[in-house]
């Protein structure tokens, strides 16, 4: 039994998504044969497991699994007030949001209030609550309560929810949806506005989980890792000689455009991480000061502490 | 004597019909009521075949139910019961606690007079009296709210939309950001047509731009919404001075007298197109709260229009008894008025309504009355 439990996507695009991001950051994933265990040879100490996204979700609030990858929307599902699981890092993939959705027809629907007013409408004239179609029913209700709406009922849809209005199961939806396709072919139209929540997949912790210091410490490595590819993929290592201008002045040049010491400057070689956008402007601020050459490489990793990412989390466990 | 021994023979002064009902109730009634409320407040269960039930959240709904189920409606009955509360996470409030209450129906054609409000909350006061508290009075009204929106004289969607409003949490707001641009001309167009045509109308307008309509919403209703909302754009909106007064209003909190001395005060603001309606709701707050006091010695009491505003059931006054050194659990107990709650339970049970039954009632919680009563010590 290694320390850590890291749960990660079973199946699908968002199983491909997260175990390229995982590849990308040196922590390749190595299946077991017949597919429901994993390990990351990188870090020994965790235990990779494959399972459904809702499923680490749950996992996560009942303390099952330490870390999971999953999408926000259906972990805000499983824990509503994030009192049991903490979302740390959006992984910038896996994009959803998720959607009250009405019939297109409803030219008289553009707002919420206007929703709500639909609402009242619907239960003077049929007598029933106006049914709302979603498998989303902790954030429907969230969102309905918090935006004032009061006459309607939730019917609890497992799949294919975007057919409810057409079958008669449902007055309205909410939903998932990423192009609005499947919205539009089922001649329904998300509220102009706005998303409920915004969501994509989220490297996330559960604060339920038996934290012991081993699963700390190999849960801080791994943090370190994730952190460090996230911060190189954003930085690019400027290289040169100071030459007679001197270090310090090309630091204190450098610092005010947003660079930073990579290491302490060693005689006349200096380095430094600049962000990726600013390339250009340091440069060329740089070399009309000192005139020399500038070598500009990508970092693989750039590690540095404090790692913020494990900081908000040690705070919470 | 116990707490509930006491309050049990406080309430058998009124000699009311006891009644037993079941723990599990059927959720479809209250799913319509309460809505999704219901969900996240009371426990769910299911039946053999497959039937949706909860352990009942309050007793005034079974008790009246099995009242409704009678021969002849008695004046008065009296319960007492375990309700079942679900609570969030990390809250310290019960989930299983005994209520003990009485519930007075009228309809048209019984005999004899029906017991008043006021004396109705004056026993619900006697009864924790006599268990040894002194609790303190929080009273509301919901027509004092409405009458004042009444009062402003404005068109009669604005009038809706402000008191749906004031039931929600929040602030009240005007218009907002407005309608969306591409559906003002829309409206403006159809605004103009008979209503029979609108509708006609939009379905036109489907067709041309490839809408299907789906669900069960009739394009009539839609169109109808259209020209309300046109209706609504086209007339006066509430000026800030008006809503401010209506915030006002929310506001005031302060003891019985000072409470309605400061409504009647706002009640001659210039903005008050028509005085009556908010004279005619204070006057029934006022001849209550004279009601009580000529029965039992008024408590510490504070008037609110605002209190309670959120809880759905009560259409006319409300209160709730208080224990403050109790804090977050402070309340022993409380009712109002809910005619329309017995109206629409005698609907879904198919109990002939056209006797115009009207319901008041309370419900008290002798275990924080006991706890009020140790704490006092």
């Amino acid at each position: 039994m290694s320390a850590l439990v890291f749960a990660v996507p079973s199946k699908g695009r968002l199983q491909e998504q997260a175990e390229a991001y995982l590849s990308d950051c040196g922590l390749k994933i190595t299946r077991d044969p017949r597919g429901y265990a994993a390990t990351m040879p990188a870090l020994p100490d965790v235990t990779v497991r494959l399972v459904s996204a809702g499923d680490i979700a749950r996992a996560l609030r009942e303390g099952e699994a330490h870390l999971g990858i999953t999408g926000e929307d259906v972990l805000r599902e499983a824990d509503p007030a994030l009192t049991r699981s903490a979302p740390l890092l959006g992984l910038g993939f896996g994009y959803a949001d998720l959607v009250l959705a009405v019939p297109k027809a409803w030219v008289d629907v553009a707002s919420l209030e206007d929703f709500a007013e639909v609402c009242v409408e619907h239960r003077a004239r049929t007598g029933e609550r106006l049914r709302i179609a979603t498998k989303y029913l902790q954030q429907a209700r969230r969102f309905l309560d918090a935006g004032g709406v009061g006459d309607y009922r939730l019917v609890e849809s497992p799949g294919a929810t975007e057919g409810a209005p057409a079958s008669g199961a449902a007055e309205a939806i909410i939903d998932i949806t990423t192009s609005g396709a499947t919205l539009s072919a089922n001649h329904l139209a998300p509220l102009a506005s706005g998303p409920i929540l915004r969501s994509q997949a989220q490297l996330a912790a559960s604060l339920a989980a038996v934290w012991t210091p081993d699963a700390k410490a190999a849960c801080e490595r791994l943090l370190d890792v994730i952190a460090a590819r996230g911060r190189a993929r954003e930085t690019r290592l400027l290289r040169m000689s100071a030459g007679a201008v001197g270090a310090e002045a090309l630091v204190e040049r450098a610092s005010a455009l947003g660079c930073s010491l990579a290491v302490q400057p060693d005689g006349a070689l200096l380095e430094l991480y600049c962000p990726k956008d600013k390339v250009l402007a340091v440069c060329t601020t740089l070399q009309a000061l000192f005139g020399g050459a500038i070598a500009v490489t990508v970092p693989e990793l750039v590690f540095e502490r404090p790692n913020g990412l494990w900081q908000s989390l040690s705070a919470q466990i | 004597m116990s707490t509930a021994d006491t309050i049990r023979a406080s309430l058998n002064r009124f000699d009311p019909v006891w009644v037993v009902p079941p723990i599990l109730q059927p959720t479809r009634f209250y799913l319509e009521w309460l809505g999704e409320d219901l969900r996240a407040r009371a426990f769910l269960t299911s039946g053999e075949a497959g039937d949706e039930l909860c352990l009942r959240p309050d007793m005034t709904t079974p008790a009246c139910r099995m009242v409704l189920g009678m021969p002849e409606i008695p004046p008065a009955v009296a319960y007492e019961g375990v309700v079942f509360r679900r609570q969030g996470s990390g809250s310290a409030r019960e989930t299983e606690f005994v209520q003990l209450g009485l519930e007075c129906l009228s309809t048209a054609r019984q005999n004899g007079p029906a017991m008043g409000e006021g004396a109705l909350m004056a026993a619900a006061l006697e009864a924790v009296r006599a268990c040894g508290v002194e609790p303190e009075l929080r009273l509301g009204h919901a027509g004092v709210f409405d009458a004042f929106v009444a009062a402003l004289g404005l068109h009669p969607l604005w009038t809706a939309r402000l008191r749906r409003q004031a039931r929600r949490v929040g602030e009240l707001q005007g218009f907002g950001e407005g309608p969306a641009a591409s559906t003002v001309a829309l409206t403006q167009a159809l605004a103009g047509l008979p209503r029979e045509e609108a509708g006609e109308a939009l379905a036109q307008l489907y067709e041309a731009t490839g809408i299907t309509a789906v669900g069960s919403r009739p394009t009539a209703a839609i169109a109808e919404r259209l020209q309300a909302k046109a209706a609504l754009a086209a007339a006066p909106q509430p000026k800030e001075a008006e809503l401010s007064l209506l915030q006002e209003v929310l506001r005031v909190d302060a003891p019985a007298e000072a409470a309605l001395k400061a409504l009647s005060a706002f009640a001659k603001s210039p903005r008050i197109k028509d005085q009556k309606p908010v004279d005619q709701a204070l006057a029934a707050v006022a001849s209550l709260w004279n009601e009580m006091k000529a029965e039992v010695p008024a408590p510490q009491t504070k008037f609110s229009p605002g209190f309670g505003r959120t809880v759905s059931i009560y259409d006319g006054f409300l209160f709730d008894l208080e224990a403050p050194a109790l804090g977050e659990q402070a309340s022993l107990g409380g009712g109002g008025r809910y005619n329309g709650l017995i109206a629409a339970l005698a609907r879904h049970d198919g109990v002939a309504n056209d006797n115009g039954i009207k319901a008041c009632g309370f419900a008290l919680r002798p275990m924080r009355i006991a706890q009020a009563k140790e704490r006092a010590r």
